[in-house]
């Protein structure tokens, strides 16, 4: 990371839209995935993303710059739980079949990742706040397990037994038939 | 087993290219109007955020004071009588003295208090 997110904070506090911007980049794709491991629709998801990235910013001084990521990913957390609520009062549609943008010409296929998406929400909805993060920072967006703690103000042997547990956990409740490797 | 990556790939969460970067100009712009609060002068950034109650209470000040006037109007003829000896109960001739500015003679004075003339 060339400039810390404590440093881009201060910044972006100042109004300095290149740092916000650069938290933005830095933060989209985990606060999608977290966002998309709630509502498990990609609209909905990318709505949530922005609205929690102008949230966080109207808020930021609220925040405690090393923890940025952590606290980012909590607002994140709970505005996608509020866009589902909504939903769900909106229509009586299954989550799971709302939620399919990416169907491909194999209704089949769909039909399975469909399903398969609904038992990783359910399993990732079980697991802990710091799990989930550390999780989904690991094992979706590949960072590292020492940026992992940077980001969420942790030591580095906390993360890796975090991520330890939290994929221990989150196997439990996907059963055996989902294990590491391809689906 | 818990040491392997778990695949996440079925949430369908990954953001390349063309929507990563139409996403974060998305969130930029909406973000624009913060973005611009932030940058002010902090003593300007204070003003503005005075600026809203402030108004809306002079607005509401304004609009009580319009219907306390509304509701019991004086005109220029009302406010002249103000002035008049009849408003104050007084003989109406006192009227006349007052406007011509003069003093009253003493007949004028009998009569305006007893009605009587001085014989």
């Amino acid at each position: 990371m060339s400039e810390t997110n404590a440093r881009l904070v201060e910044r972006a506090r100042r109004g300095e839209a290149d740092a916000f911007e650069a938290l933005v980049r830095r933060h989209l794709r985990v606060a999608y995935a977290t966002a998309m491991s709630v509502v498990g629709d990609a609209q909905e998801a990318e709505d949530v993303s922005q609205d929690a990235f102008v949230t966080a910013l109207e808020r930021l001084d609220d925040c405690d710059p090393p923890r940025f990521t952590a606290w980012l990913l909590r607002i994140v957390r709970n505005q996608a739980i509020s866009a589902q609520r909504r939903r769900r009062v909106r229509s009586a549609m299954p989550l799971e079949a709302a939620g399919d943008v990416a169907s491909s010409s194999d209704p089949g296929r769909d039909e399975a990742r469909s399903r398969l998406r609904g038992q990783l929400a359910a399993a990732l909805d079980g697991l802990g706040e710091t799990q989930r993060q550390v999780l989904l920072l690991h094992d979706l967006e590949g960072y590292k397990h020492r940026e992992i703690g940077e980001m969420l103000g942790m030591p580095e042997g906390t993360v890796r037994y975090t991520l330890f547990q939290a994929r221990r956990a989150a196997r439990e409740r996907l059963g055996d038939d989902h294990e590491g490797g391809t689906p | 087993m818990s040491h392997e990556p778990l695949d996440l790939s079925a949430l369908d969460a990954t953001l390349e290219g063309e929507r990563f970067e139409r996403l974060v100009a998305a969130t930029l712009e909406r973000a624009g109007a913060e973005l611009e609060r932030r940058a002010m002068p902090a003593a300007w950034r204070l003003l503005v955020g005075w600026a809203r109650p402030t108004l809306a209470a002079a607005g509401l000040a304004a609009l009580a004071s319009a219907a306390v006037l509304g509701a019991g109007r004086v005109g220029d003829d009302d406010f002249a009588q103000l002035f008049t000896a009849e408003t104050a109960s007084l003989p109406s001739l006192l009227d006349d003295w007052l406007l011509e500015a003069r003093m009253p003679t003493a007949n004028e004075m009998m009569i305006a208090f007893s009605g009587e003339m001085i014989p």
